[in-house]
């Protein structure tokens, strides 16, 4: 009892200097969230500390590119050049002005530096030269017409005074980043699992309400959950069931986004057992019962999945949804394939068991019931999926597979990484001709017609030999303390849903 | 043959123990012999009685054995008793309170609790079992060694087991176990065993130290027995009622065991059912404020840790009443 009091005092102790020391808490916003290991937009991507810290030649109103830190930009056709012109006074976090150089040097690391070690190369590889014309205006060249591009802009600029020269994987920038953006970095305290940022006075455009955002690094769902339950957070994405506890309690606020995020098992096609059965992915989408999924395991919150860019621009033909929930026909269309049920109950092929693994996050609670269920309705029907729950991802393990989520809530280029044979993000080495084309051909069409004839035809090929088994697209279930006002369930999310701070200028905050 | 014959040394003990009684009984009221009849007789009653079935019962924890017995029966014919699959997700009835469909309730994936529980219990029986079997067999044979060797080999043997033991058991079962890939009955088993067998080497040792010089001991020596044969016929049987509480108690310390591992989430996969496994949940339950969740399991094992632990301290308090065989 006496140590326990103790605690109790030391951890209460600890909490008031803190506070002391941050002064008034009246107007800081505290928000759970993933854990990142950097903050560096060339880096990681989808992530809401990269999008405060930085900002970008474009950003994203609601869901469409609008010019951001250029006041203005012009394309011509006939040359394939993009003109961006550049706001003047723009200063980055540590004082120093904003200029074409700044712009000129991140694109070039995007496209010319092979050291860098990023996922989001493969959406750059079309921009053939970028030049500083003055130091307000910047050309960008392109070898071929990319009809995303403009969504690529959006990519936060990176100041050259302090990263010239320096290896961006492993800079000690990543964690103490200066940027341009609405917030700025304050410090990151690993031990706290604490980043602070501070909302940034001189920016160019609104400067936000909240002064301060302490960004808390938990990565565990149901502490998320306890911490918004406690006080000890104001904000945070919870997995729809937790969300769903705080439907109408007072004091909180639930704000429910779309998101084109979805779950689903994804196989690694470096492993041997899905370079041998990749005819056999597709079959597998009949035994999966994705309604009673989403009404059980996501109580609701999201829909049944058929195409991995089924909620993005061009996305949704339903042609592609060619997999009902039918036992009889997997049972038909497994033995069509080849395969035929041993003893145990298990199919199998050539001497090969259908039994395959995958590996899940232990922490990600809504992940591993996904999982669980799946491979429980697969086992029901004679195919095997193990469930490794892991703290960190294994990829050297030769696991078959993982829990996957992806999302395409802008572009569906955002999928060109991930899908075409050998692209930056493409990490389950997944290859198919007719993806690689449809792909690159949506990527270089100027019509969005066209596009949408392209990306529906996409559809349909990927469905028919899928990489990951698509099972539903979750809602983004923020849920807020009642004071906190705002936020545009409007836009879109992405993965992790993320992308709710982009409206962050115009929040409140009231205690 | 070693329980055979514990058995007929304890029946001797409590035959000596019973003449001892009657002795005592005889000598006071030595004049009952002789009965006086005259015109006011009042026929007495003999104050020896017989032996009634209330007597047998008496200080034996009669409760306990048969919860547990009820327990154990439960799990063991599990197929019987459940009225759902237990690994089954009933998705379209979650968090349901105990109602008459689903006795115990369901959890946040709509899991029949109440077919959890037998299913799991045999888990977690299973592993309280085998780890016991493996630490008493390791703490036995490490006790006796111990015991009969010289003083330096003693002194060595038991400061070793000191140090070993001065490291938290939960530390090292955590080492050991991040040494090892995934986890199933048989290797959390090993793991608990391998790491619970310090308390009982001492115990055995001690014993061991006090009958190694008796005469039959010698004599058997001088015969030139071999130490196992020695350790089997000699030692075992002298010290295994000593050993008994430790032995139960082991059980029940080693089923807790399990169920802290599993709430860490280090012990046995999800897949696999047991009772820790079942609590590992807790957190969960708590944010979904479904009490039986975490409740109904966690009544089980309390219940049947104490039933153990009652059935122990029976042997240990009998292991004390019992004259020093020094």
């Amino acid at each position: 009892m006496a140590i326990f009091t103790c605690l109790c005092l030391s951890i209460l102790t600890a909490q008031v200097a803190r506070a002391a020391d941050m002064s008034d808490l009246s107007n800081t916003l505290i928000y759970a969230g993933e854990n990142p290991e950097t903050i560096n937009p060339l880096l990681n991507i989808p992530a809401e500390l990269p999008s405060l810290v930085f900002s970008g030649l474009m950003k994203y109103d609601y869901n469409k590119p609008v010019p951001d830190l250029a006041e203005s930009y012009e394309y011509d056709d006939a040359s394939l050049t993009y003109t961006f012109k550049l706001r003047k006074g723009v200063k980055f976090h540590d004082g120093k002005e904003l200029t074409a150089d700044d712009v000129v040097f991140t694109y070039e690391t995007l496209t010319k530096d092979d050291t860098l070690a990023s996922s989001v190369t493969s959406n750059y590889q079309d921009i053939a030269s970028v030049s500083a014309v003055d130091p307000y205006t910047v050309k960008i060249v392109m070898s071929q017409f990319n009809a995303a591009m403009l969504d690529y802009f959006t990519i936060g600029i990176c100041p050259k005074h302090i990263l010239e020269g320096q290896n961006f994987n492993t800079t000690p920038f990543n964690q103490n980043p200066i940027g341009t953006g609405r917030y700025k970095f304050v410090e990151w305290d690993t031990a706290g699992n604490t980043i602070i940022v501070e909302k940034n006075a001189d920016y160019y455009d609104k400067v936000p309400n909240i002064d301060r955002i302490v960004y808390k690094t938990v990565a565990v769902e149901s502490t998320k959950a306890l911490m918004l339950q406690a006080g000890e957070a104001d904000l945070a994405w919870l997995n729809s069931k937790y969300a769903a506890r705080f439907r109408g309690l007072e004091g909180f606020k639930n704000i429910d986004f779309k998101t084109a995020d979805y779950r689903g098992a994804s196989f690694d096609f470096h492993t041997d057992f899905w370079q041998k059965n990749k005819d056999s992915t597709g079959v597998l989408n009949y035994a999966i019962n994705k309604k009673e999924i989403v009404e059980g395991v996501l109580v609701g919150e999201g829909l049944p999945a058929y195409s991995p860019i089924q909620l993005s621009t061009f996305g949704g033909n339903t042609k592609a949804d060619i997999y009902p929930y039918d036992l009889a026909r997997f049972s038909q269309e497994i033995e069509k394939l080849g395969w035929k049920k041993g003893a145990d109950g298990i199919y199998e092929r050539n001497g090969q068991k259908f039994s395959f693994s995958i590996q899940v996050r232990d922490y990600e609670e809504e992940r591993v019931d996904i999982a669980n269920v799946v491979s429980r309705m697969l086992q029901a029907v004679g195919v095997e999926m193990k469930i490794n729950l892991v703290t960190r991802f294994d990829w050297k393990a030769g696991y078959n597979g993982f829990l996957a989520g992806m999302a395409a809530e802008f572009d569906p280029d955002q999928f060109y990484a991930t899908l075409v044979t050998g692209a930056s993000e493409n990490t389950m080495a997944y290859s198919n001709p007719e993806i690689d084309d449809l792909m690159n051909k949506g990527r270089h069409a100027k019509d969005p017609n066209e596009r949408k004839q392209i990306y529906a035809q996409f559809e349909e090929a990927y469905a028919k030999s899928p990489g990951t088994l698509l099972v539903a697209f979750l809602n983004g279930n923020y849920v807020s303390v009642a004071g906190l006002d705002g936020l545009d369930t409007g836009r879109v999310l992405g993965h992790h849903a993320v992308g709710v701070f982009w409206n962050v200028e115009n929040w409140t905050l009231k205690r | 043959m070693s329980g055979v014959e514990a058995n007929d040394r304890l029946e001797t003990v409590s035959g000596a123990d019973a003449d001892d009684s009657l002795e005592t009984v005889g000598g006071a009221d030595a004049d009952d012999r002789f009965e006086m009849v005259g015109p006011d007789y009042v026929k007495r009653e003999s104050a020896v009685k017989v032996a009634t079935f209330r007597d047998w019962f008496k200080g034996k924890p009669i409760i306990a054995c048969l919860v547990f017995t009820l327990i154990l029966m439960g799990c063991l014919f599990a197929e019987f008793l459940i009225n759902h699959d237990p690994s089954q997700f009933y998705l379209t009835n979650l968090n349901q309170p105990p109602n008459s469909e689903f006795y115990f309730g369901t959890d946040s994936m709509g899991r029949d609790i109440y077919s959890i529980i037998w299913q799991g219990g045999r888990a977690s029986l299973l592993i309280g079992v085998l780890s016991t079997i493996i630490l008493t067999v390791v703490g036995v044979i490490y006790g006796c060694l111990s015991g009969s060797t010289g003083s330096f080999g003693d002194n060595v043997m038991m400061r070793a087991v000191e140090l070993v033991q001065s490291i938290p058991t939960l530390l090292m079962i955590l080492l050991i176990i991040s040494l090892m890939a995934t986890q199933n009955v048989l290797s959390i088993s090993f793991v608990i065993g391998i790491t619970a067998w310090f308390a009982l080497a001492r115990i055995v040792r001690s014993e061991v130290r006090q009958i190694r010089n008796s005469e039959y001991v010698l004599a058997s020596r001088c015969m030139g027995s071999s130490f196992l044969f020695r350790m089997r016929k000699h030692l075992i049987p002298n010290f295994v009622s000593a050993i008994m509480f430790v032995v139960i108690s082991s059980v029940a310390t080693n089923i807790g065991m399990e169920s802290t591992l599993s709430f860490l989430g280090l012990g046995l996969p999800v897949e696999v059912l047991s009772w820790g496994s079942m609590l590992a949940l807790a957190d969960r339950a708590l944010l979904l404020n479904t009490w039986w969740v975490i409740v109904i399991p966690g009544a089980f094992l309390v219940v049947t840790l104490l039933c153990l632990t009652q059935m122990g301290n029976f042997f240990r308090e009998r292991t004390n009443r019992r004259p020093s065989n020094i």
